[in-house]
């Protein structure tokens, strides 16, 4: 019983750092500054990518003062 | 013996998670380093620094040139600095434009001769104001717009929303006769999102063409002052139209996910288009493509790709924005502006 205990908890670990390492892995590629439904106010100013605009008019919503 | 096991099964799962660490790294570089399926023709010149001027300010861009001065704004509406064509000083010119809070942000600066115009895109309006007499012209807009190049006295390109299906379009407008506003021929007009057909509006004043590029697909076109096109152009990456998922948050719509860009910042010069692409060709070197700003130039005039330079870092960051203006480029890095050589293309 003691060794399966130690095989699980051995095992967990070794899949937190795996799991760990894959997350981290995945953020690596995600550079590009973006803005989405999670943070609308956070449309970066001076960028021109279209971020978050009013739906009817296209007045540009929620643009914040630091570019870079 | 039965004690031992539990040991050996421990150094076994320890070194096993090892191997998995190790595993999980090669196959993350594997994807990073993945094929995008075209090759570049990259220049052997490396861009030199030859100037470099720090500014009392973030730079945003440049707004043009005239008798042997930049003009650069800065992230004061109500300012703009120059300098000479080799970075040598800084002056800061104050304009006397009334106090709008609506002008705090999303402004962008153009200069025409003596005209120096303020584009607020969430006025909406242009404010023209004259370098000489240090006056200022509002001229609101009825409608909103998300790009803009000035390509005469009082004369712009918008990207503003078609009337009837709400796409975008490009539009000719005279700021003297703000309501009247033609149309282009030629915008797709099919899916109702600003999103998708996304990128930035240029105008390059030796062809007299506008050119309009892509964040999320390939391409680009070039359009004369009336609106007509006059070259689709391909870039060389393969890659045709992403897909991009909107969100309406309340009244307002905004991306679901962070999209894929293919090219970014860009300039247009001397009939030819510098576009920085975001996606690395076989033919580089991963860590040259991640350190560096990767630039395609193409003519204007018939599309064709002719070459890629590298624009190197600064202080290890790469450039915020980027102009060309005759056979030199200058790159913005937060406050400091960048002087170099462009190389022969």
């Amino acid at each position: 019983m003691k060794k399966i205990k130690l095989s699980l908890a051995a095992l967990a670990l070794v899949l937190a750092i795996a799991g760990t390492t894959s997350v981290n892995a995945t953020k690596a590629k995600a550079e590009t500054p973006w803005c989405s439904q999670v943070d609308p106010n956070a449309c970066p100013n001076q960028v021109e990518t279209a971020c978050c605009l009013d739906d009817a008019t296209w007045e540009v919503v929620g643009e914040r003062a630091k570019p870079h | 013996m039965q004690n031992k096991k539990p040991i050996v099964i421990l150094i076994t799962l320890f070194f096993s998670s090892f191997a998995i660490v190790g595993l999980l790294a090669f196959l993350s570089k594997n994807v990073t380093d993945k094929k995008n399926g075209f090759t570049r023709r990259l220049l052997p010149t490396i861009l030199q620094a030859r100037k470099r001027q720090t500014f009392p300010s973030m730079i945003y861009r440049i707004a043009g040139s005239r008798a042997g001065k930049l003009y650069l704004q800065g992230n004061n509406p109500y300012l703009v600095y120059t300098t000479n064509l080799s970075l040598d000083s800084v002056t800061s010119i104050p304009l006397s434009i009334p106090p709008d809070k609506k002008i705090s942000s999303g402004t962008r600066q153009y200069l025409n001769g003596q005209h120096l115009y303020i584009s607020c895109r969430n006025l909406p309006g242009i404010i023209d104001y004259d370098l000489n007499a240090q006056q200022s012209n509002n001229h609101i807009l009825p409608y909103y717009y998300s790009k803009e190049a000035c390509f005469s006295e009082d004369r712009f390109i918008l990207r503003a929303k078609d009337r009837k299906t709400k796409d975008p379009v490009f539009v000719k407008i005279d700021l003297n006769i703000p309501n009247a506003r033609q149309e282009d021929h030629f915008s797709e007009k099919k899916d109702n999102s600003i999103f998708s057909t996304d990128g930035i509006l240029y105008y390059d004043s030796t062809t007299h063409l506008a050119c309009y590029t892509y964040f999320y697909q390939n391409g680009f076109i070039c359009m004369d002052t009336n609106l007509n096109v006059i070259v689709k152009g391909k870039t060389i990456d393969t890659i045709t139209k992403r897909e991009i998922a909107v969100a309406h948050v309340g009244s307002s719509v905004t991306m679901k996910q962070p999209p894929q860009f293919v090219n970014d910042i860009g300039a247009v010069a001397e009939g030819k288009l510098f576009l920085r692409s975001m996606l690395k060709a076989d033919n580089e070197l991963p860590l040259d493509f991640a350190e560096n700003t990767v630039i395609d130039a193409y003519s204007v005039t018939n599309g064709n790709y002719i070459a890629s330079f590298y624009i190197p870092p600064f202080k290890g960051s790469k450039p915020f924005q980027f102009h060309v203006i005759g056979k030199k480029l200058y790159a913005i890095y937060g406050k400091t502006v960048v002087e170099y050589d462009l190389p022969p293309i």
